[in-house]
């Protein structure tokens, strides 16, 4: 079935919600646990990302699937049971296949089942919006994650050693501010861009605004 | 159906529906997975018995390594399986010993390669430990903290060292200093920034020396005494 | 098998110090950003927690070594676990609720949020990562949900401090909350190797 105009409006203000304005780390506040644990790592980052974006996906549209049938009170424990399901599934395959990531990763990857972005997005939109929307809700919202992860981990890793992606991009001077990978750096990284970004949004929001007739 | 048991039905259905698919994931990829253990390891316990400098080594090359230059014996009084370093007759060269203990996130596993016979300056010195390398299997440090311990830079440091029991009771066989520190004899260079982790590994590291010396008194008494049956 | 004992109380006083779940092993951000506005709440949901954790300590240690390691089952426990979590809650949640209706009232919303504090999740899988024995177990879970409060409790009493202070409109809130928790992580790190755990 081709895709009319509004079918297209839907899926871009849909994305673009989940994705933005109500990004899930800095405006919603969600899923921190991860983002302070794996961003010290370029390479560790990109690998929890993708972990969580496939996992946020499939949790989604499956919640959705489901969700004319579950009952009211126990909808959260069968999220919970889905979503823990589709976290094994990417361990076992993480370990079979890419070993090298799945030990790099160790112990983060179980804990993406108590990521709240996942349970707060099933519980919030895919308990009431049909498989489609739910997909690109879940789509917008591990890679608004995503990106929020990304920068913070750039930063932290060339502060804190002085590489990205592993090679070193400054001289043997340089000293390192080994702070920017232990906890006080993530936190102190993350509160800076939730303020950034916040305040850029609130910037744009009041243009818009002003700018209207 | 009253709304109860649906409720209880469908809880049921739905955890039995998703254990099944997780169980067929698992049976599916369990032998590879195992594989791949295995490999990884066999990897690093050649690394401790410095068979191999390449920490990235391929595994045919491990597999033949293995096949020519390893060979497993008993830690004896213990039920744990060691690694034997052979030379070109067959002969124990030297011995990966497994070492354990509690890292800052979790447990820390690794190998210990110890020499069969200190080299001539300390030969007749029973109480000489000559350290072949070390290498650490798993572990649940932080990445790019803790987890460095798996790099070269750590680990190649315990190449060539060779470690003799303190002579003070209680005292430490081998101390980790701040980097940049100078180096005592007995001495290697810790993680910064990583100081629980570098903690947990000289503690564990030290309490294992004694038992790994007792044991490889035994091995060698062992072999004499093969070697002699042979004669 | 880890071979050096850690007594119950060295694991309790490290996981509320030195090893704080969530000072320095990050976990159980969400409700502690949300509920840390105000001292009360924050009293509250951390009460809760400690009966949660210290609890589901105990049962999913029986049901990892009774249940799962003897069918082999280990690589479910991700699944085991949460269940017993949600279950525990749902019952304590029935329960006041039978018992107590004030309790309840004044509960209420925190034990749904419970569930999802990934520190609880987080504690039970530490506890198996990490070897320990039975009454180990207990005393991190324990420990584990002391620390989470008085973090949770220390973060409360300094934005209760700061809600009249002149701040900008866009680090008001979780910025500000997580520059302040960063200088506290930076001051329990100043408790490493007063406690020698390992």
């Amino acid at each position: 079935m081709p895709l009319t105009q509004d079918d297209a409006k839907t899926i871009g203000a849909v994305f673009l919600k989940a994705f933005w304005k109500d990004n899930p780390i800095f405006r919603q506040v969600l899923g921190i646990c991860s983002t302070l644990a794996v961003t010290n790592l370029l390479s560790n980052t990109i690998a929890m990302c993708v972990g969580l974006t496939f996992v946020v996906v499939m949790s989604s549209a499956t919640v959705s699937a489901l969700r004319n049938w579950t009952p009211r009170r126990i909808r959260m424990m069968v999220q919970t049971l889905i979503i823990a399901a589709y976290v094994i599934v990417v361990d076992l395959l993480l370990k079979a296949h890419l070993p090298a990531i799945s030990k790099a990763l160790g112990p983060y990857v179980g804990l993406i089942i108590t990521n709240c972005i996942i349970m707060g997005r099933c519980e919030a939109f895919a308990s009431n919006n049909n498989v489609k929307a739910s997909l690109i809700d879940g789509m917008g919202s591990g890679l608004g994650y995503s990106l929020v992860l990304l920068s913070i981990a750039v930063v932290r890793e060339f502060l804190g050693f002085g590489t990205i992606l592993g090679t070193r991009v400054v001289g043997d001077s340089w000293v390192q501010w080994t702070i920017m990978v232990m906890p006080a750096g993530a936190f102190f990284m993350l509160g800076l861009f939730i303020w950034f970004a916040r305040w850029a949004q609130t910037r744009s929001r009041t243009e818009q605004e002003e700018g209207s007739p | 159906m009253r709304e109860g048991t649906f409720t209880i039905l469908y809880m049921i259905a739905v955890t039995g529906v998703f254990t099944a698919a997780v169980s067929g994931v698992n049976g599916l990829t369990m032998e590879r997975v195992e594989l791949n253990r295995k490999f990884h390891e066999r990897r690093h316990v050649l690394g401790a018995l410095d068979l191999t400098e390449d920490p990235d080594l391929d595994p045919m090359e491990v597999k033949r390594l293995f096949q020519e230059r390893v060979s497993e014996t008993g830690w004896p009084g213990r039920e744990k399986p060691l690694y034997v370093r052979l030379d070109a007759d067959g002969r124990p060269e030297g011995y990966a010993f497994p070492i354990e203990g509690p890292g800052f996130w979790g447990p820390i596993h690794g190998f210990l390669g110890v020499a069969a016979d200190p080299a001539s300056e300390h030969a007749g010195e029973g109480d000489a430990l000559e350290l072949l390398g070390i290498a650490f299997v798993s572990h649940s440090e932080t990445p790019g903290l803790g987890a460095r311990i798996q790099n070269k830079e750590f680990t190649e440091q315990f190449e060539e060292m060779t470690l003799t029991p303190p002579k003070e009771e209680g005292a430490r066989w081998i101390e980790l200093q701040k980097e940049g520190a100078a180096l005592g004899p007995n001495e290697v260079h810790a993680i910064t920034g990583a100081t629980r982790t570098s903690d947990a590994v000289e503690t564990f590291l030290n309490g294992s020396f004694h038992e790994i010396l007792k044991a490889l008194r035994s091995l060698r008494a062992e072999e004499t005494a093969r070697e002699k049956e042979g004669d | 098998m880890t071979e050096q004992a850690l007594g119950p109380f060295v694991v309790f006083f490290a996981a509320v110090f030195t090893n704080n779940i969530l000072l320095a092993n990050y976990l159980g951000m969400c409700p502690y950003i949300a509920v840390s506005r105000q001292l009360k709440a924050a009293a509250g949901l951390g009460g809760a927690v400690i009966f949660v954790m210290t609890c589901t300590s105990a049962l999913n240690y029986w049901v990892y070594y009774y249940l799962l390691v003897p069918f082999g089952l280990e690589y479910l426990r991700f699944i085991a676990f949460i269940v017993v979590i949600a279950a525990f809650v749902q019952l304590t949640e029935m329960i006041i609720d039978r018992v107590s209706p004030t309790l309840y009232n004044a509960l209420g919303i925190f034990l749904p949020l419970i569930t999802v504090n990934c520190a609880i999740l987080g504690a039970n899988l530490f506890m198996i990562i990490r070897q320990y024995a039975f009454f180990q177990s207990v005393a991190y879970g324990f420990g584990s949900g002391v620390g989470w409060t008085l973090a949770i409790l220390a973060l409360a009493g300094i934005r209760e401090k700061l809600k009249n202070a002149p701040v900008p409109e866009a680090l008001a809130g979780p910025a500000q909350a997580f520059i302040i928790t960063g200088i506290m992580a930076m001051a329990f790190t100043a408790f490493t190797g007063m406690i020698p755990i390992e």
